[in-house]
């Protein structure tokens, strides 16, 4: 009896003991990356998910929602908390970056349009600046955005967390299992790898700014997560305007942030060629059309690592099947499907920087050498892997 | 030099002559992982012994009880950790675990992959 007290004395001694020996995380929240004129509060019309992230306070509200979830995560060194217990300097701390929100017009279906949605999962430590340790970009696609406001914030809300079909992957299930891995990756896991610059070329969506600004985040946020899926571990986030730093705009206004990026060791400049298409007809006479969407990609080690390049102005393609023309909307679709086709493209390249493959760098290359490409390929693949 | 209209007529022109080559399915360059089922199809699942495949763990990983990152921690596999396993996709982002001895878990990410014997 006496052995049994003793025990359940250094159990009770113990329990508290462990869970005091976790390290602190610092939940931040929900943000958004400052972009020049944009307004601070949350705006609707350009993120229509901050409706749902930033609704209310307390009880019922989805940060509270979001937080509970988080602290319930099970982690053998770490837990989450709202404030750290001792803030002085090196207290590392969790935030979520909406990166793109894009809903593209659906010719297919009135008043409804494809919704696109990027994230990126940033930890990050304090101290005299708020330096990054590790970054997880994600990206969903999801067809049948209303534009109708309540029918829009349902589709959002199932989208984010409450879809009625048990195996549907969320947005916040599939941000919470990424929150258990990368809080357990080492900062030298992080491959220094940065998407750079995305230029478009001048006749890419030309005379409409709002649609190549997004084009523009939409590339880079794309790429970056397929690579990230692609190596299995974090890359450098793509940055925005001032390259080296992160701003973000929390739903508490007095919480900005700005986090600076690890330096990075190569750097993947992207321009997005103009759109093109191939008609042919059958011998019923029949018309058939191929679309084709094209990236040039360009490697360059940054000037610590030598500054040299691997490969440059690599020009690599990707095309849809061919599909007979009917007449309807066929610029709306055709620019739906060129989307598809960049994004399809952005995951088999993240695959040539992990695994270069000589023959699809040869059948996708065009207007440069693919032996050169895929010789650079392997070069950057080995110091990557 | 590629902002150039010029350059961007030719590139068209000689993407369409490409059209041809473009039109194969691509490979699939990471077939190493078992086809996709449920999480609870793929417990009540008896894999084959020709089924269990070597992997090494490329980054460590935490193996759960569920497919949920709040569920129970069994074990976590330090990076390089080579084992003989079955695994398979659970379609989520979460892999299932089998060993021989008939011990499961999940696992979340891309971390292991199939290695030669």
């Amino acid at each position: 009896m006496r052995k049994l007290f003793f025990l359940v004395l250094f159990v009770s001694w113990l329990s508290p003991t462990l869970a005091a020996d976790l390290v602190e995380i610092v939940w931040d929240g929900f943000a958004y990356p400052v972009q020049p004129g944009q307004p601070e509060r949350c705006d609707t019309q350009r993120n229509p998910m901050c409706i749902i992230l930033e609704s209310g306070e307390g009880r019922g509200s989805y940060s509270t929602r979001f937080s509970d979830k988080i602290k319930s995560l099970v982690d053998t060194k770490y837990s989450f908390v709202d404030n750290a217990s001792d803030e002085r300097g090196n207290t590392l701390h969790l935030a979520v970056s909406i990166g793109l929100e894009w809903p593209i017009p659906d010719p297919a279906r009135e008043k409804e349009s494809l919704y696109l949605f990027c994230a990126t999962i940033l930890l990050y430590k304090s101290g005299e600046t708020l330096s990054l340790l590790n970054a997880k970009p994600i990206c969903f696609t999801q067809p049948g955005l209303p534009s109708e406001p309540a029918e829009k914030k349902k589709f959002l809300t199932e989208m984010l967390y409450a879809s009625a079909q048990p195996k549907a992957i969320t947005i916040e299930k599939r941000i919470l299992s990424e929150i258990s891995e990368i809080i357990n990756t080492r900062p030298s896991d992080l491959k220094r790898l940065a998407i750079r610059s995305v230029k478009l070329n001048g006749a890419v969506f030309k005379g409409e700014s709002s649609k190549r600004a997004m084009l523009r985040d939409f590339i880079a946020e794309s790429l970056a997560a397929a690579l990230s899926e692609e190596f299995g571990k974090p890359i450098i986030p793509p940055a925005l305007a001032n390259g080296r730093q992160i701003e973000l705009r929390f739903q508490d206004l007095q919480k900005a942030r700005t986090i600076e990026l690890p330096i990075a060791t190569d750097f993947i400049d992207v321009v997005v060629q103009p759109f093109s298409k191939k008609v042919k007809s059958d011998e019923l006479g029949y018309k058939y059309e191929t679309l084709f969407s094209m990236l040039t990609l360009n490697h360059q080690k940054s000037s610590g690592a030598g500054g040299e390049s691997h490969f440059s102005n690599v020009n690599l393609f990707s095309s849809s099947p061919p599909r007979r023309i009917t007449t309807g909307n066929e610029l709306e679709l055709d620019e739906l499907k060129h989307l598809n086709l960049l994004r399809n493209l952005s995951l088999e390249i993240s695959k040539q920087f992990s695994r270069p493959n000589k023959v699809w760098i040869t059948e996708r290359t065009v207007g440069s050498e693919p032996g050169a490409a895929f010789e650079g390929l392997v070069k950057l693949s080995r110091e990557l892997n | 030099m590629l902002q150039s209209p010029t350059r961007a007529l030719l590139l068209a022109a000689i993407l369409s002559l490409a059209a041809c080559a473009s039109t194969k399915p691509l490979p699939d360059l990471k077939s190493n992982i078992t086809e996709r089922k449920s999480a609870e199809e793929l417990i009540r699942y008896e894999p084959k012994s020709d089924e269990f495949k070597p992997y090494l763990f490329q980054r460590s990983s935490k193996l759960r009880i569920k497919n949920d990152p709040s569920s129970k921690i069994i074990k976590q596999f330090e990076e390089g950790t080579q084992t003989i396993a079955y695994i398979a996709s659970v379609g989520d982002g979460w892999f299932l675990f089998r060993n021989k001895a008939g011990e499961y878990g999940f696992f979340f990410g891309n971390a292991a992959i199939q290695v030669s014997k």
